[in-house]
């Protein structure tokens, strides 16, 4: 290429406009970063907002839904593990989840137990009027009390056998279960920081402790065994020594 | 109801009421904490492992049976309840009826015995004091008195270790953990029916998160079991009490020794809930500890076998379904009559007199 050198260099538009290359390095930006507001729009706001509207239903309470709902949280809201960073994500909300799942099922068992007491005054009513029906009125409050007292006792009795009963137990235990393992899973989290002993590390202890005194018995035991064996033995031959010695 | 209770009787029996409640009161306010004592019969140390121990109770009498008696309590409650107060002691009892008397107490497991099983138990705590008293006296055999879960336990020991036990007593003890079944009734054996409520995954879980069972569950299981005498404790039955000093006395020590419950390892509850409340391996012949199988058969000396009709822990027909499971040829069952604790802490000499007239025969 020949550049005549009277020649005067042409004008390019950024000469004429010093502004528009980082005007439009900017816009660029913002255009990525507006591709990115999307993509985190659809793929995470939206998703969020469809989880979150099911909170504003008491049902969603009232069945538990809170440990499906984190779980699809915690999906919605997951990035890729990075080597080198610390892992984010939402695990730290399990133990909470455990917490509100174990308040959850307190008012289920609530919710059960309450009628219980409104079947209870029904039977107390029923039975004061068979009662009185039978010529046997109650004639005192003291008489009134016991009759209470008795209809109480019957029908906690029947409750606590009762299939719901043993299903919200049964739910509760491993409810508060659960929860007090995330704890510790947290504790044990904040053990490490502070370079003290694990309950994990204590409990491994407890087992090698226990299998070493096993072991420590079992030849206590054994030399026990090994001595009386010997104290038998010597008093067999004791006898024939003295006679041999006669 | 209005109608027939006029408000004038009402008032008066509320005051009433307030009177008991202010002679309870007074009562209470004049005791302290140190005035309520429990286990106060004299009593040495013998032995001890790892937090286990085996105490003698040290008596004068003269010892009408020679053979000495070991008497093992459930690892649920402290051992105390057979000694609550001197005119309602089990031990005491028997050593004035002319028995040596060893007791063995479970201590208090701590997170360290978490691992203890019916193995530990029986085949190293057990195993260790029996072969002390009879060290001590000089003899290959001993009396052996098991109550409640201590009566499992015994059975168990004298099944795998016959040559040991001379004579067998068990107190309110299920064999057959399931028997309840074909006598349900509203107020008894609320534990089998809650146990088997759960799955053996639940009570591993259980297990897992607690290590040791907490002395407190066990608590609040007895008290779901009963719920209105859990809910009129404190003011009704105290109120009541606190009209006699005796009485109020007598129920402050068995609220001292209930406040006194011991965890439970962790492993022997595992065992303890799934193997006989859950899958009844004693009665199936199916339990097995430290690798050897239970063979109740093998219990071939002589057994007493003492139960209530009305226990509402241990269902008679749970204790009852020993007959015919165990080898011996001289079976004797012997009904009592009060409730699983009452009868520990009964001031008749009943129970005592039973074990003692039968010991005595053997």
């Amino acid at each position: 290429m020949h550049t005549n050198r009277n020649d005067k260099p042409s004008r390019t538009s950024s000469d004429s406009w010093p502004l528009i290359g980082p005007w439009q390095a900017v816009a660029d930006m913002w255009a990525m970063w507006s591709e990115v507001g999307e993509v985190v729009a659809k793929e995470r706001i939206e998703k969020t907002k469809e989880l979150l509207t099911r909170t504003w239903n008491p049902e969603f309470w009232r069945t538990g839904g809170l440990a499906p709902f984190l779980a699809e949280l915690q999906e919605v809201l997951s990035l890729p593990r990075l080597a080198d960073l610390p892992n984010v994500d939402i695990n730290a909300l399990q133990p909470i989840n455990s917490m509100f799942e174990v308040v959850g099922l307190l008012q289920q068992y609530l919710s059960i137990s309450v009628p219980l007491w409104m079947t209870i005054s029904q039977r107390f009513q029923a039975e004061l009027a068979a009662r009185e029906k039978a010529g046997d009125a109650v004639k005192s409050h003291g008489a009134a009390l016991d009759l209470w007292n008795s209809v109480v006792d019957r029908a906690l009795m029947e409750f606590n056998r009762s299939v719901e009963f043993a299903d919200i137990q049964r739910r509760l235990l491993r409810a508060s279960a659960n929860c007090r393992l995330q704890m510790r899973a947290i504790g044990e989290q904040s053990a490490r920081l502070f370079d003290m002993p694990t309950r994990s590390e204590m409990i491994d202890a407890y087992r090698r402790i226990h299998d070493m005194q096993r072991e420590i018995q079992q030849l206590r035991q054994e030399i026990r065994t090994l001595r009386n064996d010997r104290k038998s033995n010597t008093a067999s031959t004791k006898p024939k020594t003295l006679r041999g010695a006669r | 109801m209005t109608k027939n209770i006029d408000l004038l009787s009402g008032m008066t029996e509320l005051a009433e009421f307030g009177k008991r409640v202010a002679a309870a009161s007074a009562l209470l306010a004049a005791v302290r904490k140190q005035d309520v004592v429990i286990a106060q019969t004299p009593r040495e140390e013998i032995c001890r492992v790892n937090g286990r121990a085996l105490h003698r109770i040290v008596s004068d009498h003269p010892h009408q049976i020679p053979t000495p008696v070991l008497v093992v309590y459930a690892m649920v409650g402290h051992w105390a309840v057979l000694d609550l107060q001197d005119d309602r002691s089990f031990l005491r009892n028997l050593a004035e009826a002319g028995c040596q008397v060893y007791v063995m107490d479970w201590g208090h497991p701590t997170p360290a015995d978490q691992f203890d099983d019916f193995g530990d138990l029986i085949n190293i705590y057990m195993d260790r004091f029996v072969e002390a008293i009879c060290e001590r006296h000089n003899i290959p055999a001993i009396n052996l008195i098991g109550i409640c879960q201590g009566g499992v336990l015994s059975l168990c020991y004298t099944a795998l270790h016959p040559e040991r036990i001379r004579n067998l007593v068990t107190v309110v003890t299920p064999v057959d953990f399931h028997a309840d079944r074909d006598d349900e009734r509203i107020d008894s054996g609320f534990m089998n029916v809650w146990t088997r409520g759960l799955s053996g995954e639940d009570i591993d879980l259980l297990v897992q998160t607690m290590g040791n069972i907490p002395g407190e569950v066990g608590g609040t299981m007895f008290s779901l079991m009963t719920p209105f005498r859990t809910l009129a404790k404190y003011n009704m039955t105290l109120v009541q009490a606190g009209q006699d000093p005796d009485t109020f006395m007598n129920f402050l020590r068995m609220e001292k020794w209930l406040a006194d419950r011991p965890d439970h390892t962790g492993a022997a509850a595992q065992q303890w809930l799934k193997e006989l409340y859950q899958e009844n391996r004693l009665a199936n012949g199916e339990l097995v500890i430290d690798g050897r199988a239970v063979d109740l058969q093998a219990v071939d000396m002589p057994v007493l076998n003492i139960y209530s009709e009305t226990d509402t822990i241990i269902h008679p027909l749970a204790s009852k379904a020993m007959r015919g499971r165990v080898g011996s040829a001289d079976y004797t069952e012997l009904p009592v009559s009060g409730g699983h604790i009452g009868i520990l802490v009964a001031r008749s000499k009943k129970l005592r007199d039973g074990i003692v007239d039968w010991l005595v025969k053997r």
